[in-house]
């Protein structure tokens, strides 16, 4: 379970204060599964603001600079609020902890630059801070000599000047760069190396990154998937579109890999080449459990070089179907919910239909036939029933068609 | 945590970034708890908020977290004051929410299995959501989750038992004590 993953930096652990909590818990094996869950590791879907929090962090932090630290102008943090708001603005203020009363203390340095006594000290540092203020502006829009430029970095990259050196690379790590984001970093990040989403909303925490072409620029490999959830035994098709130096690549040929979801190794499921548009199509037949997939190809001469696209999910969903059928001595009916394409130990909810909405009211695994059966009472007036067979790694949610139980 | 606090505040983006990576999956999941229409806006306005006032926080790693989902909460409510909207939690309608609404990289990974147990917290009272979600997704204490909901800690151990009470009845969490079970919560790789 992910409740036994180790604790991430700055994560609070599952832990539980102890109490009555805890003791309730400790009786429930359900409970403690369900709140490993709730504190589990972040999904992807749940970090992929990381670039917009990082340039928000960027444009309002304003750091506790030591009193002697001379800050460009032009790049300056702007002067502290006056009067102490409490984070959270009107609505947090009774809440918030640990605030500390605002205190705006003037440097040395403050009190030596507007002193009455030394105007000629003051047109100096003007015109310092304005050289200061032209250089830092250029820094910020990458129009200084490389070397200039990557000094610029090191000293205000907190205020989101770009090195050129490094590209995105800084005191971050280092990012995937996939398809056709090459040699272009997140989009109003300045250097930040955070990984990012794809044009194609795939994860870009991805493996895949594409692979230098030799004398062709940096190659771009993409993937799309006709469908991201098929029925079990389905197929589904997908695409994948080479590019290289701006420029579609024909005559390549393209291996569609297939990665089953629980699993780490990839495997070939089909190939094709790219036409005059630089697309391959390929289809996979026969899924019967998600997976990812994604390209590869060889895309040099000599065959040394070679480029991935990145990845692509597709969810399987298993056909479910429940019938009716009258239950034992008359009291009541059976309802039987079927999935051939899942597993034993699968779990079948039954879900009633009540006051607007569906209401959970059993839930049992599924068995060697892959069959679940529920009883329920013979209703005083028409009742609407569903199964819904829950995910699982190998497949996704599964939704059965409504069944009534007649009155009796 | 204490450490990136601090090296946070000096302004060192690696330093937030880790913070942010570490606090934010916690406060989405909250703020679906709580119905929100469009939690990653609402977290967005959260850290703005943070980050604006990040400099005049002077507390530990505890005092932070009940900052940042004390700003959470009410800018949750600030967003449902202005869509003139009462609470709707649409995944707890049901299996509705996450059967058909969820990216195929949630339901790969297990992201699928935490939308299920957020639609189970949410199916609760508010009070009673509210309550475990704080205790047990922000991994606050009693009496932080009562100065946040403006609660007595007694009336808040109340909702808290309640709360467990209604879970630990509920089918599909008594099915997760089933050693079978894959659907909630299963790390893939």
């Amino acid at each position: 379970m992910s409740a036994d993953r180790p604790r991430e930096p700055g994560v609070p652990g599952p832990e539980l204060p102890g109490d009555l909590f805890d003791d309730i818990v400790s009786g429930e094996p359900g409970l403690g599964k369900l709140f490993g869950v709730l504190a589990s590791g972040p999904a992807p879907a749940e970090l992929s603001g990381a670039n917009d929090a990082l340039a928000m962090f960027r444009a309002h932090a304003q750091p506790s600079l030591p009193p002697t630290t001379v800050v460009p102008g032009a790049l300056a943090p702007e002067p502290r609020a006056p009067g102490p708001r409490a984070p959270g603005a009107h609505a947090s203020s009774p809440h918030a902890p640990g605030l500390r009363a605002l205190r705006t203390p003037r440097t040395p340095k403050d009190h030596s630059i507007f002193n009455a006594r030394a105007p000629r000290r003051l047109a100096a540092v003007t015109v310092s801070l304005a050289a200061a203020a032209g250089l830092a502006v250029a820094a910020y829009t990458s129009t200084l000599p490389a070397p200039i430029q990557h000094a610029a970095y090191q000293v205000l990259r907190f205020a989101g000047v770009p090195d050129t050196r490094n590209g995105a690379a800084g005191a971050l790590g280092a990012s995937h760069r996939t398809g056709h984001q090459h040699g272009h970093g997140a989009p109003g990040t300045g250097a930040g190396s955070v990984p990012s989403q794809g044009a194609s909303g795939q994860p870009g925490a991805s493996p895949s990154a594409s692979g230098g072409v030799p004398g062709a620029g940096q190659a771009g490999l993409s993937v799309a998937a006709s469908s991201d959830r098929i029925t079990s035994g389905g197929s589904d098709t997908f695409t994948g579109q080479l590019s290289g130096a701006g420029q579609v690549v024909a005559g390549v040929r393209l291996s569609l890999e297939q990665r089953v979801a629980g699993q780490r190794t990839w495997r070939v499921a089909g190939s094709g080449v790219t036409g005059t548009t630089g697309r391959a199509t390929v289809t996979a037949s026969g899924l019967t459990q998600n997976a990812w997939f994604r390209f590869a190809g060889q895309v040099t001469a000599s065959g040394q070089s070679g480029v991935l696209s990145q990845q692509v999910a597709v969810i399987v969903v298993p056909p479910l179907s429940v019938r009716v059928a009258a239950g034992p001595g008359g009291r009541g009916d059976v309802l039987t919910a079927s999935s051939p394409f899942a597993s034993p130990g699968d779990v079948v909810v039954l879900e009633q239909w009540s006051g607007g909405r569906w209401h959970n009211v059993q839930a049992h695994s599924l068995n060697g036939s892959r069959q679940v059966s529920f009883m329920v009472r013979a209703p005083a007036k028409p009742q609407q029933y569903r199964a819904v067979l829950l995910g699982t790694v190998a497949h996704g949610t599964s939704v059965s068609a409504t069944v009534t139980v007649r009155a009796r | 945590m204490g450490g990136l606090l601090a090296r946070a505040r000096s302004g060192d983006d690696a330093a937030f970034l880790e913070l942010w990576r570490g606090l934010q999956p916690r406060l989405l999941r909250y703020l679906r708890v709580l119905g929100c229409d469009d939690p990653d806006d609402v977290a967005s306005e959260t850290w703005l908020q943070v980050v604006r006032d990040l400099h005049r926080f002077d507390g530990d790693e505890d005092e932070f977290r009940r900052w940042l989902f004390t700003v959470g909460r009410n800018r949750a409510i600030d967003a449902a004051r202005a869509r003139s909207r009462h609470r709707v939690s649409p995944v707890a309608d049901g299996l509705d929410g996450f059967a058909d609404g969820q990216t195929v990289e949630e339901q790969v990974l297990d992201g699928m299995s935490v939308r299920k147990a957020i639609a189970l917290l949410a199916g609760l009272s508010q009070d009673q959501a509210e309550a475990v979600a704080l205790r047990v997704i922000a991994g606050l204490d009693t009496p932080a989750v009562a100065a946040i909901l403006g609660k007595s800690p007694g009336a808040v151990r109340v909702a808290l038992h309640r709360g467990l009470r209604v879970l630990a009845a509920d089918p599909q969490v008594r099915a997760l004590a089933d050693p079978r079970m894959l659907a909630l919560g299963e790390v893939t790789e």
